[in-house]
């Protein structure tokens, strides 16, 4: 399906990206670092009442989109010019990309880990905690998707960040922690169900269900891992057009 | 080969970092069947212990958590039918998990909050309840006592303070 030459080019692709990441050990020990201190703010705030709710998982939702796309959204624009150059030396979009997603994922599974172990550690959360991290991993690679979208649009590194509340909010504005769904009107119904923190919130409701229907939960998880591949591609598609840098 | 032996370190260091946590975290974490989490994994394990007798109706073992001299005494089928309004035959406990586990300043006081899902067999309801178990010692290097009995026994008030 992948052909030789685009598999061995994500090898050294990833390998060189990760390398520049490890060179800049700061940002990513920044990057690790606010997973758990998220994970502590809730803690606090949901260990006054010593239970968790919808509305932590919610937030923990968010959170993992948030990671996804602070992650992503700087990652082509900022190296454009070299992208474009060595598109003249045969380099594949496809690999390009996938390289990106390889690296950013790996990270962004570091940080829903520490999440995750970050809230469980003084409240524990309803519902397995395999399917939660799974759901949480599977929201941020969304993010990563719409990150690496925007980074593909953008012109400057300074507009892809601009454009990183305007993913997020909507998450926000767009569900049930907006208001009740049953006064969603039609074109909030609609919109909500692109949202990937809703996705993630279905999987956390079900889990946390007296009784779960686990194929709900299993059938959410397929919607956002398709979500994920299709902003892949459709980033990928976005940096089809040369760009003078 | 660097690559490989750079895995092996991130692999040791993740494993210690995560031993290191269920330790500190007090057993928040499975701790893999080892003997982690201070005191307040021993509470832990203690009210999942208890739980298990609960669910498969051995009360003569769940009795075993209280102090010596009140374990003749206490009655836990009375206290469950006390706890959930119906006698413990009728009770299935499906699934049970702990919330958290706190111990106070002295370290002689202890409380777990569990949650439990109970099916109801005489209308099939299924609940989630909360339970909250309370432990106590006379000091650091003593046995933990569970204070169930003490605590859903049925209370009378104290003449000297009736209102």
């Amino acid at each position: 399906m992948i052909s030789r030459t685009s598999r061995k080019q994500i090898g050294i692709l990833a390998c060189r990206y990760f390398e520049t990441l490890l060179g800049d050990f700061r940002s990513i020990f920044l990057l690790l670092a606010q997973a758990p201190l998220i994970g502590w703010f809730c803690t606090l705030v949901w260990g006054s009442i010593e239970r968790d709710d919808p509305k932590l998982h919610f937030i923990l939702c968010l959170s993992a989109v948030w990671f996804g796309c602070i992650n992503s959204c700087r990652e082509i624009v900022k190296e454009r010019a070299i992208l474009e150059r060595e598109r003249f030396f045969g380099l594949s979009l496809f690999a390009y990309v996938s390289s990106k997603v390889w690296v950013l994922s790996g990270i962004g599974l570091a940080q829903v880990i520490l999440l995750q172990m970050a809230v469980e550690w003084e409240l524990n959360l309803k519902g397995p905690m395999f399917l939660q991290l799974a759901a949480l991993f599977a929201v941020t690679l969304c993010g990563i998707g719409l990150g690496l979208l925007v980074s593909a649009l953008a012109g400057t590194q300074e507009r892809a960040v601009f454009a990183v509340p305007l993913l997020i909010i909507p998450q926000i504005l767009f569900s049930e922690f907006a208001i009740p769904k049953k006064y969603f009107g039609d074109v909030v119904t609609v919109v909500e169900k692109f949202m990937p923190v809703r996705w993630g919130f279905q999987v956390f409701l079900e889990g946390a269900a007296s009784e779960p229907r686990w194929h709900y939960a299993a059938l959410d998880l397929l919607v956002l891992i398709l979500y994920a591949v299709v902003l892949t591609l459709a980033a990928t598609v976005a940096l089809i057009p040369r760009r003078e840098v | 080969m660097k690559i490989w032996l750079s895995l092996f370190a991130v692999l040791v260091l993740a494993t210690l970092s995560y031993l290191a946590a269920v330790h500190f975290s007090g057993g928040a974490f499975p701790t893999l069947g080892l003997p982690l989490g201070g005191d307040r994994g021993h509470l832990r394990s203690v009210a999942l212990q208890f739980m298990e007798d609960i669910e498969f109706k051995d009360f003569e073992q769940a009795a075993s958590y209280h102090a010596p001299e009140i374990q003749d005494s206490a009655d836990i089928p009375f206290l469950i039918q006390r706890l959930f309004k119906v006698k413990p035959e009728a009770l299935n406990f499906m699934d049970y998990e702990i919330v958290f586990a706190k111990i106070d300043s002295s370290g002689n006081r202890g409380r777990v909050k569990m949650r439990a899902k109970v099916e109801f067999l005489g209308n099939k309801q299924i609940r989630d309840q909360d339970i909250m178990l309370f432990f106590e010692r006379s000091d650091t290097s003593s046995p933990w006592y569970m204070k169930l009995e003490d605590s859903l026994r049925n209370q009378t008030a104290e003449k000297a303070k009736k209102s």
